[in-house]
């Protein structure tokens, strides 16, 4: 039976066969089997390419993820990949300064990895240890590492650092004006806050003023009390007699009915007293912010006039806030750009997807914390070693250590942590530094300690006193906390031997005052053998306040107060009176108002509250009176 | 010269070897190299299929060619899907191992254009091959006879530039 079925399909397939086209022959199977030797060869060309180039590919591949990373060039001179054993070897790596881009950050002679070959076809990147050798910092740059199109990430960041810098840039102290005439016309009228807050108080009194009087409208009290007038003129000689028991029970009830509606104009009244007292706060409170702005006015004003202050905290952000603001603004760069490549927690479980063509969309991060997932990033140990050489203080041997280090600080579960020490060498030198970056979860937590001795301080010029003071050798501290959005930290420089120079060509001598001023500064601050400066800053990591603190400005503050403490106090005042004369017609007028508006509304309520309590009185008198009448009674 | 590449394409397709069901699964199974990103993992598993087993080459191509403006256009749908798919709690669990597998996880499944991309081929691909080939089938049967015998094929067809073509064709 069944070999019949068959002979019959056969039949029926070669019928089928023999009507379709030749045009269209019929490819029979599933397999294209002559495609398997092209294939595996275009396979195996691929493979062969790959590892021909794979030194090349890891080069670009380091030299533009760097870049994108850094903001700055990053420029690879080789690697070797070894994919047996997955060890990397590259040599001559140098990092720009994104701030400075004629410097290289750090350059790195070589750097011996050992990756993870398996994490690979995760798309993942391992790195059991990293070894980083001939470490050099700060080192100049023949072309500059400036790149045109930053990442939006690290431009976006210079940005935040830049608007911060130029909020805490102050003046260079200028002794120069002190000795010149104050043209006090430069303060305009219309810079000043103390003008501003009047108009605000003007306004509110003329809203306030517009609303009593609308409220008092509304509230109208004038008919109910003319109500009750006429009822007590009607009543004034009624009795029992005249009015019939009829009359007075009438009577009765238009007395009690008038006592309720002035009882409830009472309420009504109060009611307004209430809103009233509200007003007079609310224009007492704007009123009383005029003096504050009349403060901001006076420093805004002699900011404007550049008038030296004598005051002690004020001196060291004029000597060296824009230095100081460079050094911590790098900080600040590094310290917002470890929390854009180590986010924290799960906050960025979405982020963009690869560029390409095509829409880049959105990659999602499928991985929990604690899972056996690994990160897409890790560097499980960097052992880091430079040397400085020559004679210096700060010439020997360092190592450094960086644990953990990711991109996905959640998946990985540990913070980060790193520490750099002295391994050799000699000399009274130190150096400690240690930090941990734990960004697991939200808050990050950074913290930083660092303590180095025998460092080679620069040379600093003292903004607007044509000196400079070579600082030598000394040490320096930081330390840095980060939690969340707020950041503390205070940065320390010591130099206990400094020298002193004296730029002549800034030296005025236009004045025989300037000189006498020029010269007695140099004289208190050239006195100086050790010197301390000490910038403290904290508040939100995007524009935390700055603070300089520095024996520099000590003795030129004294300085100053010796030569010119009179004539300072002199120009102070000629401000304060400049400020005082374009805003005191306002500021009464303000007041003035505010006054009247908050007497006319009490007043003119005492007026109606005494009315109504006198014609309540006569109406209270009267119904008591007819209450007495038996037949009447007290309901 | 891409217009003529592609009716090149479509006439080979058309006409090639193969049943119609051949030549419309090539469609089908092309149709993922337009609308799916091409530098993915996924794409080169089905290049494989499409060389080792006997669908029809051309017809591939020609899916190809025919999702390629489907695929920038759908863009925005894709990612949509993608969002949705990799977003909800309960299928977490397979995403995070297909991103944890080794190999699986380089092709990319976790971003929303590629996921849903795929997905939505995925789906199209039943109603696509049986739809190319009942058109491949209604084409040879009603209408290649009526075109062979128009001008403008017989044109196309001996055209220089379509030999000159030809010479060049990979």
């Amino acid at each position: 039976m069944r070999s019949d079925d068959s002979r019959e399909q056969a039949t029926e397939s070669a019928k089928e066969a023999a009507k379709r086209p030749a045009k269209w022959p019929a490819v029979t199977g599933y397999v294209r089997w002559k495609a398997l030797l092209p294939l595996s060869v275009t396979l195996l060309v691929i493979v062969t390419l790959f590892v021909l180039f794979a030194d090349s590919l890891l080069r670009r591949g380091v030299e533009t993820s760097g870049t994108h990373i850094v903001g700055a060039r990053v420029d690879l001179r080789e690697a070797d990949l070894d994919l047996s054993d997955g060890s990397i070897s590259m040599r001559g790596l140098a990092v720009t300064n994104p701030g400075a881009p004629m410097t290289n950050l750090f350059e790195a002679e070589e750097l011996q990895l050992d990756m993870r070959m398996l994490p690979l076809l995760e798309s993942k990147i391992i790195l059991d240890t990293v070894r980083v050798l001939g470490l050099r910092f700060n080192t100049p740059r023949e072309e500059s590492g400036a790149i045109e199109d930053a990442s939006e990430t690290s431009e976006g960041v210079r940005n935040i650092v830049a608007d911060w810098k130029s909020q805490v840039h102050v003046p260079p102290l200028a002794l120069s004006t002190l000795t010149q005439a104050v043209n006090v016309d430069a303060i305009s009228a219309d810079s000043l806050a103390t003008l501003q807050a009047a108009r605000h108080a003007r306004a509110y009194v003329d809203t306030a003023k517009a609303k009593l009087a609308a409220d008092l409208e509304a509230l109208d009290p004038r008919p109910t009390l003319d109500s009750a007038q006429a009822l007590v003129e009607r009543l004034r000689n009624a009795s029992l007699r005249t009015l019939g028991i009829g009359g007075v029970r009438d009577a009765a009830r238009d007395l009690r009915r008038t006592i309720a509606a002035l009882d409830s104009l009472d309420d009504r009244l109060r009611a307004f007293e209430t809103e009233m007292q509200a007003n007079a706060g609310g224009m007492t409170q704007r009123l009383a912010a005029i003096p504050a702005a009349r403060e901001r006015d006076y420093a805004y004003a002699q900011s404007l006039l550049n008038l030296p202050t004598l005051d002690v905290p004020s001196l060291g952000p004029q000597l060296f806030s824009d230095l100081i603001a460079d050094r911590v603004g790098e900080l600040l760069y590094w310290v917002q750009m470890a929390e854009e490549y180590l986010p924290p927690g799960i906050r960025r479980q979405l982020h963009p997807g690869p560029q390409r063509q095509r829409a880049s969309g959105t990659d999602v991060l499928f991985a929990k914390p604690g899972a056996r997932v690994l990160p897409d990033f890790l560097m499980q140990l960097a052992e880091l070693s430079l040397a400085i050489g020559g004679e210096g203080a700060a010439a020997g041997d360092y190592e450094a250590r960086i644990v953990g280090a990711t991109t996905q600080p959640a998946v990985y579960g540990s913070p980060t942590t790193f520490m750099v020490s002295r391994s050799g060498g000699t000399g009274p030198t130190g150096i400690r530094v240690g930090g941990m970056l734990d960004h697991r979860t939200t808050p990050v937590r950074d913290s930083v300690q660092a303590r180095v001795a025998g460092l080679a301080l620069p040379s600093l010029p003292l903004a607007g006193l044509g000196a400079m003071v070579t600082l030598g050798d000394g040490s320096t501290e930081l330390r840095l906390t980060r939690e969340g959005d707020n950041i503390d930290g205070r940065w320390l420089w010591r130099a206990p031997g400094v020298t002193w120079s004296r730029d002549s060509s800034a030296v005025s001598t236009a004045t025989g005052t300037m000189r006498l001023v020029e010269d007695a500064v140099w004289r208190a601050v050239s006195r100086l053998d050790s010197i301390e400066i000490e910038a403290t800053f904290s508040g939100a990591v995007t524009k935390p306040s700055l603070g300089i603190r520095t024996n520099i400005a000590n003795a030129v503050a004294g300085a100053l107060r010796e030569q010119l403490g009179d004539e300072v106090r002199r120009a102070e005042a000629q401000v304060r009176a400049r400020v005082d004369e374009l805003v005191s017609e306002r500021v009464a007028e303000a007041r003035s108002a505010g006054a009247g508006v908050k007497a006319e509304a009490e007043q003119r309520v005492a007026a109606e509250r005494a009315r109504l309590e006198e014609q309540r009185a006569a109406l209270e008198a009267k119904l008591r009176e007819l209450v007495r009448i038996p037949g009447i009674g007290g309901g | 010269m891409l217009i003529i590449k592609f009716i090149q394409s479509l006439f080979k397709a058309l006409n090639s070897d193969g049943t119609p069901g051949q030549v419309g699964m090539g469609l089908a199974l092309g149709l993922v190299f337009g609308l799916t990103p091409l530098m993915s993992l996924h794409n080169l598993v089905f290049l494989a299929i499409a060389m080792l087993t006997t669908v029809s080459f051309p017809g591939v191509m020609l899916g190809w060619a025919i999702a390629v403006p489907f695929g920038f256009m759908l863009d925005p749908l894709f990612d949509r899907v993608g969002m949705a798919l990799l977003t909800t709690d309960a299928l977490a669990p397979m995403w995070t191992w297909i991103v944890s597998t080794p190999v699986l996880s380089l092709a990319h499944l976790n971003n929303t254009i590629v996921l849903g991309s795929l997905v939505t081929w995925a789906v199209l691909f039943v109603p696509a091959y049986f739809l190319f080939r009942y058109l491949v089938a209604r084409y040879r049967k009603d209408i290649y006879a009526r075109l062979e015998k128009t001008h403008a094929f017989r044109v196309i067809k001996t055209s220089k530039l379509w030999s000159v073509y030809e010479m060049f064709r990979p």
